[in-house]
């Protein structure tokens, strides 16, 4: 008896026991819930389009990342103050105006990982339409357009890539272990032939999803902008592939606005100048965070009527803001003076500072680094337009690529392949996108081939393109970017390019830092 | 009362039973008597033997016992599990009464080891044991600190007087540099627990298993120690009934100094500042306290006979903060219930414990700017508004009182703990387990910002509202087979073999609304909220968010142990377990870790049989391979997509002004396929020791070496071609080296006076080796950010954890600028520094760690005292940054010990700002009388005791208090602030208190 029950014990025991192990999943898979395995997707519509706009969504980033800050802050135009002794930031925005930077500075990472970071979010779409068959799909655009603009997204990065950091990898794939560098001929050629490749596949303004998208008339402005700095980028010059090109964009369906700053209205997307842009708006797609970053919050409060606490991080430098002229619509972009509001009352009121007394901001920033000034110094920018009661994240569509700058490119190639010299179609070129920033008797709103040199134009493109983020690249192509200027020395050549990041160069041994660093 | 697994619990009942079997009849003399406990009440169970003998009988439900012994003289040894053993000569005696004392000699003492106990005579590795007598007293929020300063080697930062918080302990230095550094919880067998689940008074027993040999049975989740927590249950006999209480309130035990309205005001005339003089004088850190008033009662009811036993307890938990808002309100339950059946072939133990909490958090950013607020403002207008300045600078003027009321934010939290185990005597010395465990912990979340809130106004938000929702459910299997024999009588043999199994599943729901027209639905009405359904362009929706999340991790493990012993001289201990986890790499989830340890009782052999002085010496050695599992998360190995930013980055569709937004959908991480498991190498050599006359002094001495590697951490992925900037993998090693020493000493050991001292001291040197492996390169991680871009610590190769890192503090320029040394050893301004100059400025985590207690006994009256400290490390207070500078005058206000040293530069962090953290505390102080009750028919004793903690405190550190944390926690890289070990927060404060508890204990 006690043996047979002993026994049955056991058995129940083991299968117990059996039972537990056998209930337990063995293979350790993880199963995911708040997250798609890459595996699984692109099986709809829906999918397919959330994948491809991936990378242009991405560039939201740009305004706020090391994009803005390394293409403006190293150049004559923008400065970011230590003001009051605030906002040093270990002494980034200073190294960034003397030109002292180092590997190490944060910006310079951000701005390599934004860029690769986008062209990482397109190689990772382009592998997956090689191995995704979309056909069957319902698609609102083909799937061969789609790797066109995706290509031309990454295009633009590397260009970027080219001009800022100049030897880079090319990689064309996510997963590709420690990709070596390239020279900039090589990358210079890559750019080149990946816009050429794909313009045919490429859609046009007017069609249906254009907008803020990869157009025909986009790749050519690309491909012009390759080609002006072909110079800088390779040592041969292209000025005239840049002019076809250049001419390829005139021939499309766009025309300057009739006022300078319709480009950049909050409903911008209604300017017809503009060819391309990051769509930003104020829920749906947030960064753009333009008045944050250049106005000082009394001011914002009191004439905007804004909810958000303005950083007044950026102003103009004081030479470059003497270049508007009283006459140029274009000095409405800057907001210098004493400062005043209109009261519930309807009336004029002054702006008081925190330090209890009227705001009068000064284009005259003391100094670079001050612990007792610079609160209410410097121009700042309200180039965008800002809305009154608007939100920190504008709904200002932010421009890549517009018809003025084209035009001044074009007018700048013919002078090159002129000796330097204007060419009557040239001062045409930029008559065009000066005259109508002045009253139609003002003497100085044109030039003639004799006025208008290249010291002239570089001068003229400043005040056109001022925080458009061009001013870097511009300064190189002239020649002027190591000049000296406010507190900043003449700076060495290699400064034209910025180190590779030094935790970017450990990462990768197969990269090379540039010269000089 | 002494703790005994059920495993063992079990193999002694059947060995009783065995007795009776064996029992013989051949005495020439009866013996009878009652065996009762210290209080009295008759123990049923004791194994009463008669020396040299098998002849044993055992005692019954009354206690009492019947034995025929075979000659006048013999000795009778009384034994049960959890007390010491007795041996009591009969001496022609019919009658002896004993009195079995759980106050048992180290050596007797049961250790835990993990899926079963050994005697602390033979334990092999680095193991301490912590007994409910020894545990502090006082107001005890985190069961943890019931034994701060009483383990050697067991590093406790204890929190501040925020009933929310919970301390903050360590191990043998820090485990891992991305994960959690806290050792494993165990309770009452299940892995994985949450000490807040379980009620202080209901802790029987906690013992630590320091090294990595004796760590190695619980495999991945071992590295950083394992506590084992065990908790009271029934004993046989009549029925015991407990009632505790106490009562507590919190004195602010060291206060900043700020300016007060007059000193302001000269302050900024003497430097030519605008003065922004409101004409009061508040005294805003009184404002923003009150004096606390906290209380605990816990009733607890156990008992049972040989087969069953049972314990039931409530408790009951409420502590109120120093600041005027904080509670925590506590209810736990727990019910427990062993029992035998069929034949006592198998014994079924339920455990159910179940603890709700009510929180009302504290609100650190208002305690931090009462340091910051100007006193010349009032708290409230004359009409009884609250006194608000909007127009100061970047709204920093906001009013702390204000908030606190405007503000609410509170937690209800279930954890549930459950479990059934099965025992099965299959043979003689062959067991059988299986363990079902049910972990469930629920936390229910809001917050509201009234209309009325200082940001609410600013921001035109109207009200803030938002709930979340979080659950985590883990299953845990659990079945082990163990036999135990003996060969030769000499060999003793213990194996273990067994299976482990645990499902985590955790899953949340969040939503958040503003725009709401009254405060009277606070977040119990989310919908009412204006903005939810609000769409017109420039309409602030930043508060609207809806989210919801689910994650789930499995780990498998299957395991064996060998205890091996020749004449309980020679010991070996070898343990494995082979381990998989869920969030691993494809091809490397699964691992074996191990340990090994011997030990040698030298004091067994001839030549120190009869020495005098030394009674005990046993030498130990162990060797050990653990993983570490907390510093994993799941999914970081799948190439897994998601919605980028929650839907707010969009891509535009469409021709302009009439398309539409695309969310993109991107990769959301790196994956990294070849992600493996942390593994941690340790050797620990130790002593155990029982020196002089009845072994008054023992103690034990470890040194360990411990090599962590593999670190697992978000390290700098290769961009390109990788796409996110980081990649959570494997790289690098760390190091942790120590000695500890405990010391025990009976001074005295009289019916009149007791005196006990304990010591312990531990020292560890952490380093860091290196970040980097053939795959990934790690830099120096900057972690600590005391405010907005100023990181002061790094993770950095040859440093420790969390070093300090910043300038060289070298003097000021004579227009009071900084000066700093930069690495050519010139003193430079401060544009002239760069990051080359930048050095290390000393580690933060403390090298020492001591703990002295002395217990002392004077007739009814009894008192222990501890005094507790941490040396050897460098602090940092972040206040004074801002506090003691010139610059910051006429955005907040300052210490007064600026009136001494002004700074007029801005600040910058340096080595200025580093001072000494080492501390001495005289940590607790407690009195107690017990009031004799010998003639009382229902009440068996009362004691009532006067506790206070934290009474005295020699720094040199001019922080709140040094105690700042002692592990590195890692935070988000983009957030502005972060906090670090021995860091004062500039934007954090809670008030660093000296808590006083007036107690009663009394058994029915």
């Amino acid at each position: 008896m006690k043996h047979t029950y002993r026994n049955r014990f056991h058995r129940i025991f083991l299968l117990i026991a059996f039972l537990s192990f056998w209930s337990c999943d063995m293979d350790l898979e993880e199963e995911v819930y708040s997250a798609e395995t890459s595996e699984n997707f692109y099986q709809n519509e829906d999918q397919v389009m959330s994948a491809y706009v991936m990378p242009y969504a991405f560039m939201q980033n740009l305004y706020d990342g090391g994009h803005f800050a390394l293409q403006e802050l190293s150049t004559d135009e923008v400065v970011a103050p230590t003001r009051n002794g605030y906002e040093d930031q270990n002494g980034a925005w200073v190294r960034l105006h003397r030109h002292t930077w180092t590997s190490s500075d944060v910006w310079i990472l951000y701005e390599w990982q934004n860029l690769f970071q986008a062209i990482g979010y397109s190689n990772y779409f382009l592998d997956a339409m090689e191995e995704n068959d979309l056909s069957g799909m319902d698609l609102p655009i083909s799937k061969e357009q789609m790797i066109a603009e995706i290509k031309l997204v990454r295009a633009l990065h590397y260009y970027w890539a080219l001009s800022t950091f100049g030897n880079v990898p090319i990689v064309t794939s996510v997963g590709e272990s420690s990709p070596a560098i390239k020279s900039r001929e090589e990358v210079f050629a890559f750019v080149e032939n990946e816009i050429i490749e794909n313009i045919p596949q490429l859609g046009e303004k007017g069609d249906i999803n254009w907008y803020g998208h990869f157009t025909k008339s986009a790749a050519y402005a690309l491909l012009a902008k390759l080609y002006m700095n072909a110079e800088v980028f390779t040592g041969s010059p292209r000025w005239q592939d840049a002019i076809d090109a250049i001419d390829n964009v005139m021939a499309a369906n766009y025309s300057l606005d009739p006022d300078w700053s319709t480009p950049f209205l909050v409903n911008n997307e209604n300017s017809n100048e503009n060819i391309l842009v990051v769509p930003f708006d104020g829920s749906n797609a947030t960064g753009f965070n333009f008045a944050e970053q250049n106005l000082h919050e009394e001011i914002l409060f009191a004439k905007y009527n804004v909810e958000y606490y303005g950083w007044h991080k950026y102003s103009s430098q004081e030479s470059f803001f003497n270049l508007f002229s009283e006459n140029d619509e274009r000095i409405e972009q800057w907001v210098v003076g004493p400062q005043t509001f209109i009261n519930e009352a309807g009336e004029e009121e002054p702006i008081w500072s925190w330090y209890g007394y009227e705001m009068v901001v000064t284009p005259e920033i003391t100094a670079l680094q001050s612990d007792n000034t610079g609160w209410d110094q410097g121009a700042m920018s309200i180039k965008y337009e800002v809305e009154v009661g608007g939100l920190n994240n504008m709904s200002n569509d932010m421009v890549i690529f517009r018809l003025a700058d084209m035009m001044l490119l074009k007018a700048e190639a013919l002078m090159r392949l002129n000796g330097g010299a204007a060419t009557q179609e040239a001062v045409s070129l930029v008559n065009q996108v000066r005259a109508r920033n002045f009253e139609s008797d003002d003497p100085n709103a044109t030039y003639n081939t004799s006025s208008l040199s290249l010291d002239e134009l570089i001068d003229e493109r400043g005040r056109e393109l001022a925080y458009e983020m061009h001013r870097r690249e511009d300064l190189i192509r002239f020649g002027m970017f190591n000049d000296q200027w406010w507190e900043k020395e003449a700076s060495e050549e290699y400064r034209q390019l910025f180190p590779i990041p030094a935790t970017v160069l450990t990462a990768n041994p197969a990269l090379e830092q540039n010269p000089g660093y | 009362m002494k703790k005994i697994t059920n495993a063992l619990n079990y193999f002694k009942l059947c060995g009783i039973f065995m007795l009776f079997l064996t029992q013989q009849s051949f005495a020439q003399q009866q013996v009878s008597g009652k065996v009762t406990d210290s209080e009295g009440i008759p123990t049923p169970g004791v194994n009463v033997v008669e020396k040299g003998t098998s002849n044993g009988v055992v005692t019954d439900f009354e206690g009492t016992f019947n034995i025929e012994v075979s000659e006048p003289d013999a000795v009778l040894q009384f034994s049960f599990m959890g007390y010491q053993t007795q041996e009591v000569s009969v001496q022609g005696r019919n009658v002896i009464n004993v009195e079995m004392s759980t106050d048992m000699g180290a050596l007797e003492e049961v250790v835990l080891i993990g899926y079963g106990a050994q005697s602390r005579e033979t334990v092999t590795g680095a193991i301490s044991t912590v007994n409910a007598d020894d545990f502090n007293s006082g107001m005890i929020n985190d069961p943890m600190t019931l034994i701060s300063g009483k383990v050697a080697g067991l590093s406790t930062s204890n929190p501040s007087a925020d009933p929310n918080a919970t301390a903050d302990f360590s191990l043998r230095g820090p485990a891992t540099i991305s994960g959690n550094s806290q050792p494993l919880i165990v309770i009452d067998g299940v892995p994985g627990g949450d000490l807040q689940t379980i009620a202080p008074s209901n802790i029987a027993s906690i013992d630590v298993l320091k090294d990595a040999s004796a760590a190695a049975i619980y495999g991945s989740r071992a590295t950083a120690g394992v506590i084992i927590v065990t908790t009271k249950k029934g004993v046989p006999g009549e029925v015991r009934v407990n009632y505790s209480s106490y009562i507590s309130t919190d004195v602010v035990s060291n206060e900043y100094d700020v300016l007060d309205a007059d000193q302001y005001v000269a302050l900024g005339e003497e430097y030519g500042f605008t003065v922004d003089d409101a004409g009061a004088n508040t005294d805003w850190f009184d404002e923003v306290t009150r004096t606390p008033i906290s209380h605990v009662h816990n009733l607890s009811v156990s008992g049972g006979n040989e087969k069953t036993t049972y314990y039931a307890g409530v408790n009951y938990q409420n502590f109120q903060g120093i600041d005027l808002i904080s509670e925590r309100e506590n209810l736990n339950g727990t019910f427990k219930l062993n029992t035998t059946a069929i034949q006592d072939k198998l014994n079924f133990s339920f455990m159910l414990t179940n603890s709700h909490d009510n929180r009302d958090f504290a609100n650190y950013g208002s305690l931090a700017q009462s340091l910051k607020m100007n006193p010349t403002y009032p708290v409230k207008n004359p009409d009884g508004t609250w006194y608000q300045r909007p127009d100061i600078q970047y709204g920093l003027q906001w009013n702390p009182v204000a908030s606190m009321y405007t503000n609410t934010n509170n937690s209800k939290e279930s954890r549930l703990l459950g479990n059934v185990k099965v025992d099965y005597n299959i043979l003689s010395g062959l067991n059988a387990s299986i363990s079902y465990s049910l972990i469930k912990n629920s936390f229910l979340s809001g917050s509201y910002s009234s209309r009325e809130d200082f940001f609410q106004q600013q921001e035109g938000v109207g009200g803030q509202a938002s709930r979340s929702q979080d659950h985590t459910t883990s299953n845990i299997v659990e079945a082990t087979l163990a036999y135990t024999t003996s060969i030769a009588e000499d060999h003793n043999l213990d194996f273990l073999a067994g299976y482990s199994y645990q499902n985590t599943f955790n899953e949340g729901f969040s939503a958040g609304n503003n725009s709401f027209n009254t405060d009277a639905f606070l977040y119990y009405n989310l919908g009412a909220g204006g903005a939810l359904n609000n769409f017109t362009p420039n309409f602030n929706r930043s508060g609207v968010f809806v989210g919801s999340y689910g994650s789930e991790r499995t780990l498998a493990a299957f395991f064996g142990r060998i205890i091996y012993d020749y004449k309980k001289k020679y010991l070996l201990n070898i343990s494995a377990r082979r381990e998989g986890a869920s969030v691993l790499g494809r091809d490397n989830k699964w691992d074996t870790f191990s340990g090994v340890s011997a030990g040698w009782i030298i004091s067994k052999e001839d030549f120190l049989h009869d020495n005098e002085t030394i009674q005990y010496l046993k030498l130990r050695g162990g060797y050990g391979i653990t993983g570490n599992q907390e510093s994993l998360s799941p999914y970081q190995s799948l190439a897994t997509m998601g919605p980028y930013f929650g839907g707010s980055h969009n891509a535009y569709i469409g021709n302009p002004g009439e398309g539409s937004w695309v969310q993109p959908y991107g990769p959301i991480i790196n994956p990294n396929p070849q992600l493996q498991w942390e593994t941690k190498k340790e050797l620990n050599l130790g002593i155990d020791f029982a020196l002089f006359e009845n072994g008054w002094l023992s103690g034990s001495m470890d040194y360990y070496n411990r090599k962590i590697e593999n670190l697992v951490g978000n390290y700098t992925a290769q961009v390109p071609s990788q796409i996110l900037p980081e990649i959570f993998a494997n790289a690098g090693s760390m190091k942790n080296e120590g000695f500890e020493l405990a010391l025990n000493a009976q001074l005295f050991d009289n019916d009149n006076f007791k005196w006990s001292t304990d010591f312990v001291g531990s020292y560890n040197k952490n380093e860091i080796i290196s970040v980097t492996s053939n795959q990934f390169q790690g830099s120096a991680h900057d972690i600590t950010r005391v405010t907005e871009g100023v990181s002061i610590q790094r993770l950095a190769p040859g440093q420790p954890v969390a070093a300090f890192y910043g300038r060289v503090f070298a003097g000021f320029t004579e227009e009071g600028d900084w000066l700093f040394e930069n690495s050519e050893g010139d003193a430079v301004v401060a544009s002239e520094i760069g990051e080359d100059d930048f050095r290390y400025l000393g580690n933060s985590i403390p090298k020492y760690s001591l703990g002295l207690t002395n217990n002392f006994r004077v007739g009814n009256f009894d008192a222990s005292v501890l005094i507790r400290s941490a040396l050897g490390y460098n602090a940092v207070n972040g206040k004074r940054m801002f506090h003691e500078n010139l610059s910051y005058y006429s955005r907040q206000n300052l210490f007064e010990s600026v009136l001494d040293e002004p700074i007029q530069n801005s600040p910058l962090f340096s080595s200025y700002y580093i001072e000494d953290g080492g501390y001495v505390k005289l940590d607790n102080l407690t009195i107690g009388y017990t009031l004799p009750m010998e003639n009382n028919r229902y009440i068996k004793n009362i004691r009532v005791y006067m506790t206070g903690t934290n009474l005295i405190t020699v720094t040199d550190f001019s922080g709140n208090d040094p105690e700042l944390g002692i592990n590195y926690y890692p935070s988000d890289p983009e957030s502005e602030v972060s906090n670090g070990p021995s860091v004062e927060p500039y934007y954090d404060y809670y008030p660093v208190t000296s808590s006083f508890t007036f107690g009663i204990n009394a058994n029915f």
